[in-house]
């Protein structure tokens, strides 16, 4: 089963998370936009966490967490948001994510969020 | 002294003939052309601020059953905020004067003074010209602070995307080197990668930041340009090849038509920016359909011509893409920079030519840069 779901619509972004994910040993899926990781979310296994990008094309981060919590298949996958720090803090609390990463990320805060939904067996 | 006929638009509160008379003489002789409308009531001092503009309010200090202040009170309530008004009276105590003038009367002539009239009149219009002109300096600074933020947000949020990678490719790097993780080895393919991927980065940021000086330059006309001898056509490869993974991500593919080299005196980075601007579009809003470039010989000009079939754009926002910080499609859904075609533009007019589009909506888009080959 996948690990981690990362959404982010910048391409450079997406390989590099997923580059040092998998390094580290997890197993990874991206997806563009919101709309694309919904499509990958009802088609696979649920991840055991999405890596969320609150600005990206065509559905952004927070219509993405909106669908995804109307979604009683989608709900309860733990959400951890990438935000660009322009963002409001009441935009923030009220998309209820399972925690928050302010761009630039930090790798290790990234790996210890990442380790903490998804602890190895 | 008025200058000469200035004609002036006189709204009298006043019930006798002869002040009303002896008013406008005072007007004459003091340059003006006065067209007066008088009136005696409440009644009719609202139906004149409603039927017509005034330049002045003139008013006797009281009327049988309306008094200068009232009549103050019923212009500002109608919605004439601006507009002066002036008190002529007989006599009038100290007190009520100072009541006038706090109600906010621009001025009290005495009917025996009349010669004062009219440098009362023409201090009142200086007035209201230099608060009219301030209030107006204010908006647009304003404006120009609400457009300056927007801009700084937009270049944060621009700015942290290649900066995202590159720090965590330099943090990948330390952890590997000090021993942590259980990562793949430190090994030449990964060490090429890594640093294959920081050069991208740093590159981006670079270019990103061109962008934004570019922008300071042009608002403040000191695009200069550096010309030379270029081939558009090389410059129009160089930018599909650095677009390439981009349009392929898209699905998007490029075709470069026309001449195989066409030469010119133009300044070649400030065109590769516009060629970039105009390709990276094509593949934002292509919708993965083909896009074709195409170079020619137009006489002494070159006309180059960036085309999509993708998502178009409506004929009202064909002209507004082209401003400062506007998009066709809100930020929301396709973030990053959209002062690029604005720049374009001032690029390719600083070269003596002009951009162009043609589009429909849903039909895709064609852009076309017109160029003379050297200056002019």
């Amino acid at each position: 089963m996948t690990d981690v779901l990362v959404v982010d619509d910048d391409r450079d972004t997406r390989e590099t998370v997923r580059d040092l994910l998998e390094d580290e040993g997890f197993s990874v899926a991206v997806a563009g936009n919101g709309a694309d990781a919904l499509v990958w979310l009802r088609a696979n296994k649920a991840p055991r966490l999405v890596l969320l990008d609150l600005s990206m094309p065509l559905m952004d981060g927070s219509e993405f967490r909106r669908h995804q919590r109307d979604d009683p298949a989608l709900a309860s996958i733990p959400v951890v948001v990438v935000s660009a720090a322009g963002e409001m803090p009441e935009k923030l609390s009220l998309m209820a994510a399972s925690g928050h990463l302010a761009k630039p990320v930090k790798l290790e805060d990234m790996l210890g969020l990442v380790r903490k939904f998804c602890p190895k067996n | 002294m008025a200058t000469l006929a200035q004609p002036l638009r006189v709204l009298l509160v006043e019930d006798s003939d002869h002040d009303a008379r002896l008013l406008e003489l005072a007007l004459v002789r003091g340059g003006y052309v006065p067209s007066i409308t008088r009136v005696e009531n409440r009644q009719g001092l609202s139906a004149a601020l409603e039927s017509e503009t005034w330049d002045v309010v003139v008013s006797d200090y009281s009327l049988p059953r309306f008094s200068a202040l009232e009549a103050l009170k019923l212009v500002r309530d109608s919605g004439a905020r601006d507009l002066p008004f002036l008190v002529v009276s007989g006599s009038i105590g100290e007190e009520s004067a100072i009541e006038a003038l706090k109600a906010g009367v621009g001025d009290i002539v005495s009917k025996g003074n009349l010669g004062r009239l009219v440098p009362a009149v023409e201090r009142e219009l200086r007035d209201l010209r230099v608060r009219i002109e301030r209030r107006e300096a204010l908006e647009a600074l304003t404006q120009a602070v609400h457009v300056r933020d927007e801009f700084l947000s937009i270049a944060s949020h621009e700015l942290k995307t290649p900066l995202t990678s590159l720090q965590l490719q330099v943090q990948s790097l330390a952890r590997a080197l000090a021993g942590a993780g259980t990562g793949a080895p430190l090994d030449k393919p990964r060490l090429a990668r890594t640093a294959a991927m920081i050069t991208r980065q740093t590159e981006r940021l670079t270019q990103l930041i061109n962008r934004m000086l570019d922008i300071s330059r042009v608002t403040t006309g000191r695009l200069d340009l550096a010309r030379a001898e270029v081939d558009l056509v090389r410059l129009a490869k160089d930018a599909i090849e650095r677009l390439e993974d981009s349009a392929r991500d898209a699905g998007s593919e490029i075709r470069l038509v026309g001449k195989a080299s066409v030469m010119g005196v133009w300044d070649a980075d400030r065109i590769d920016a516009v060629l970039t601007n105009l390709v990276a579009n094509a593949i934002k809003y292509g919708e993965g359909k083909p896009i074709t470039i195409a170079v020619e010989e137009v006489g002494d000009e070159v006309r180059l011509t960036v085309r999509d079939i993708g998502i178009g754009i409506a004929p009202e926002d064909q002209e507004r893409i082209f401003g400062r910080f506007e998009r066709a499609v809100s930020i929301r859904h396709y973030g990053g920079f959209g002062v690029g075609l604005w720049i374009s533009r001032q690029i390719v007019e600083a070269h003596g030519g002009r951009i162009e589009v043609t589009s429909v909506p849903g039909g895709g888009s064609s852009f076309a840069v017109l160029l003379p080959k050297r200056a002019p």
